[in-house]
């Protein structure tokens, strides 16, 4: 936790040509402008050096800035960085995996699926398949407050939603050439509605334990409650007990996209001979995130 | 890459949050066995703003949102996030949380959900409680609409509690408007229950709604109660020192308030725990049902321990050309009082009584101004007095505050209520080779702030006005001297509280200098010796002079007194009086409190 909140430091002055100066060890300062600083302390503050250190001792001592997890600064920090990238774009490059392996790999697959047969390679093509990759945020809402963070791919062509890891920090950012791009055949819209498909499928198969837990709660918490109105004529009243009760104990789960990207992974087209007792041309694209071939 | 300069800079509102940032609107929820599921639709649509304007930001920017976002994460209520978020400012400005607030905070989120009454006793700080639980709430996005309904005499001291020790900027509602446009509101419940205002609260759905003094929720008859009863909330705390005020009904009335059928219907609950409406029956069953909804906390183990508070009546002696003024304008304010303009406003002669005890300078400003407003005197004895008053060259009472700093060799704060006082002391004590610092309610708040921290650095002696010491704690110093006496004992306690609260380490020690013969020897008489305030519970000054529900101000009440009697005498045996009711409130209050929480 320490270091991710470090690297967000860091890495959020940097994006801002900000280089804070380690001016004692632990402490840094940097030189903060008016609008930095209105984003971080609202709209009443101004520019000013900015002292800040990760160790609490150090903070007491010399009255630099703490930024901990869960101390007021990184909040600030979290929150300016957040309303940042709402969508972004990006595509992974081909020469990030080395063809003949992947030739090599398609050749052998091939191989132990129709052993009879020689394959050859025609030719092939170097194309990218569009994407839209959403960071959702996912709260189980009940009594308490669980959270969680999912990064999906929604392939635009199939509507398939997968949880590849992508390795953000081998994509390079805008788009790529747009005669090597598949045409996407999904909508954004239609993307989300297949996420949102595939979120409730993946929560119907989930542990229920704590929706089971706070539907237990909530149950006894309303029978008092009807227990409590039955001879009470006011209906507006028990209503608007229940409508309150319902609101902080009732278990759901909310889903919110924080950012999007569109993304262009990497494909592999190949036109492959296949000889036996005939000669047949097979295409075969091959998805290096997936490590998947279609038709497979 | 993004230039800084592209950061959007969010107008703020009350609460700190941006006002361009709309209330979340979800799709129609799909219903699954055991809960249901929302996909936000406000979320997805500024995706899709930004898709249709083909806004792409850049990779890096992303990677490190999503690396934030991770960071913003809520898991459960284990840990309290505003203990550590509030950590640093806690330190800056000396707000220490109590284990037993801390304790407080943790139940009622965990165990009570939120619906609450705090009903700890005075002075254990059952506004830093609500606070926190307020802060918690909203650092984890359970609450954005918080209501907070106090007597109106109170609202700006929660506006300050709350920014000053949480962050949280609320607002003061002031007008209709306000109810719809403010995240966070701090209004006067005696406001809010009447027309047009209850109107439009109950058309407000809220995520948590505190009140502040509940007992006085404690009629269902009452415009306050129904009021409270007919808000939608979520959360919902209540804050008073005295849950039980007469009979059993009203603490029915409170918990029926809070959460309806805990306590089941009247008809049972008097079955079951009431013997007749001041006797509780199954005591311990109800104590039990109790603290599911109530937190007391009480003095002693476990909470607070405050350090002694030692008080020192020093006499002043006059000196004769000093008591022949003193003398003077006394009479002049008797005479002046059955005078038209004085007998609707009695204010001015009040403040010009409590001058000429302070310093003649202060006096001989007032005098001018009365002179110049009324243009009253015909023989000319205004002139003469305020000629005397620059004459005089000697001031018994800054003699006195000379040697006693010079005894005390440590860091002391002066309190006196009138600027030209302040002026006087600090002239006297830089000239006799003290190091002094000033506090008065014109400084900005970054330069108290400064004053406060060389004075903690430095040392030396602080003089300060009431008005300057507001919302400011000076723990770290043990020496007060009141340089003159405020007629309110809620301003004298409020002083003494900048520095004997929670956190002082040190037994406080005060000097209250008191004139000979004059009215703050009486002021003297009833504050320490009649009622002894000065070892009263902190806090507990206020419960009582709520209970005693006087139409007059306490300055009114001692000014009518010293009117109406000539002899020193008279006055004593009134001031006796006023005494005795006091201290008979205070009797009352203690008895109200039954042995059930």
């Amino acid at each position: 936790m320490e270091d991710a909140v470090r690297e967000l430091v860091f890495q959020f002055f940097e994006l801002l040509n900000l280089k804070p100066l380690e001016i004692r060890k632990g402490i840094y300062q940097v030189q903060i402008d008016d609008q930095l600083a209105k984003e971080l302390d609202g709209w009443r503050a101004k520019g000013r050096l900015f002292q800040f250190t990760f160790d609490r001792k150090l903070a007491q001592t010399y009255g630099a800035e703490l930024i901990s997890p869960g101390s007021y600064r990184l909040d600030t920090l979290v929150r300016a960085i957040q309303k940042q990238a709402v969508l972004s774009a990006g595509y992974l490059p081909h020469d990030v995996f080395y063809e003949p392996a992947v030739r090599r790999k398609i050749l052998d697959r091939l191989k132990i699926a129709h052993p009879e047969s020689r394959f050859y390679v025609l030719d092939y093509q170097l194309r990218y398949g569009p994407y839209f990759w959403i960071t959702l945020r996912i709260s189980y809402l009940a009594y308490e407050k669980q959270e969680e963070l999912r990064k999906l791919l929604v392939d635009l062509i199939s509507g398939r939603v997968v949880n590849y890891h992508v390795p953000s920090d081998l994509l390079k950012p805008g788009f790529c050439d747009q005669k090597l791009q598949y045409r996407r055949r999904l909508s954004f819209k239609q993307a989300y509605q297949c996420l949102q498909q595939e979120i409730v499928r993946e929560l119907k198969y989930q542990d229920p334990g704590w929706a089971l837990a706070a539907a237990q709660n909530l149950a006894a918490e309303r029978a008092r409650l009807e227990e409590f109105f039955r001879d009470l004529p006011d209906s507006h009243e028990r209503s608007l007990r229940i409508a309150e009760l319902m609101e902080r104990a009732k278990p759901r789960v909310q889903v919110r996209p924080l950012r999007a990207a569109v993304l262009h992974l990497p494909k592999f087209e190949y036109r492959i001979m296949q000889v036996d007792q005939v000669e047949k041309i097979n295409r075969i694209t091959y998805d290096p995130v997936s490590n998947q071939c279609d038709p497979g | 890459m993004l230039d800084p300069s592209q950061i959007i800079v969010p107008l703020l509102n009350y609460s700190g949050q941006s006002l361009t940032e709309k209330e979340e609107v979800f799709f129609e929820p799909y219903q699954l066995e055991h809960f249901s599921v929302e996909f936000s639709r406000s979320g997805f649509s500024s995706i899709i703003r930004e898709l249709r304007k083909g806004n792409f930001d850049d990779l890096n920017w992303h990677r490190l949102a999503q690396l934030a976002d991770q960071l913003s994460l809520t898991q459960g209520f284990s840990e309290l996030l505003c203990v550590e978020h509030l950590a640093q400012h806690w330190q800056q400005v000396g707000v220490i949380p109590y284990p037993h607030q801390i304790k407080t905070v943790e139940r009622v989120i965990k165990e009570m959900r939120g619906l609450a009454i705090l009903a700890d006793e005075v002075g254990l700080g059952k506004t830093i409680e609500a606070g926190m639980i307020l802060k918690e709430y909203l650092l984890r996005g359970l609450v954005k609409r918080a209501l907070i309904l106090t007597p109106a005499s109170l609202c700006w001291q929660w506006y300050q509690e709350l920014a000053e020790k949480f962050q949280i900027y609320a607002g003061i509602q002031r007008s209709e408007w306000d109810w719809e446009h403010a995240d966070i509101l701090i209004a006067s419940i005696d406001t809010a229950k009447m027309e047009p205002h209850a109107e439009i609260i109950r058309n407000i759905n809220y995520d948590m709604v505190i009140v502040d003094e509940a007992h006085k929720l404690k009629n269902t008859a009452t415009k306050a109660w129904q009021l409270v009863n007919s808000l939608e909330k979520k959360y919902c705390l209540m804050l008073t020192a005295t849950p039980v005020q007469n009979n059993l009904k009203e603490l029915y009335n409170l918990i029926t308030l809070l959460k309806p059928g805990h306590l089941g219907s009247y008809r049972t609950f008097k079955q079951k725990f009431m013997q007749d409406l001041r006797t509780p029956k199954n005591p311990g069953q109800l104590r039990q049902l109790l603290s599911e909804v109530l937190i007391r906390n009480r003095r002693g183990e476990g909470t607070v321990k405050f350090t002694k508070r030692n008080v020192y009546p020093i006499i002043v002696e006059l000196t004769p050309p000093e008591r022949a003024l003193y003398d003077q304008i006394t009479e002049l304010i008797r005479a002046s009082s059955t005078l038209a303009p004085f007998k609707a406003n009695i204010l001015p002669l009040i403040t010009l009584q409590r001058e000429v005890c302070s310093s003649f300078y202060a006096a001989g400003i007032t005098l001018q101004k009365i002179y110049e407003k009324h243009g009253m005197d015909p023989d000319g004895k205004i002139m003469a007095m305020m000629n005397d008053a620059v004459r005089i060259r000697q001031n018994s009472k800054c003699d006195i505050i000379e040697k006693l700093v010079s005894q005390i060799q440590d860091r002391v704060i002066i309190f006196t209520e009138y600027k030209a006082s302040q002026e006087y002391i600090r002239y006297r004590l830089e000239k006799a080779n003290f190091r002094t610092l000033a506090f008065d309610g014109s400084l900005s708040r970054g330069r108290k702030q400064w004053i406060r921290y060389l004075f903690q650095k430095e040392g030396g002696v602080l003089v300060s006005t009431e008005s300057g010491g507001e919302g400011l704690n000076f723990q770290f110093c043990n020496h007060v001297i009141n340089y003159d006496l405020p007629w309110n004992p809620m301003r004298l306690e409020q002083r003494i509280g900048r520095v004997h609260r929670l956190g002082q380490t040190k037994d406080v020690h005060i000097y209250n200098l008191v004139t000979k013969d004059t009215i703050e020897e009486h002021i003297m008489f009833l504050l320490h010796e009649k009622i002894n305030m000065f070892q009263m519970i902190l806090g507990e000054l206020d419960a009582i002079l709520m209970h005693l529900k006087w139409d007059k101000s306490f300055e009114s009440q001692l000014m009518h007194i010293f009117l109406k009697h000539q002899s020193k005498e008279a006055v004593q045996r009134e001031l006796e009086q006023l005494g005795d009711e006091i201290l008979k409130a205070r009797e009352e209050i203690r008895r109200q409190q039954w042995d059930l929480f």
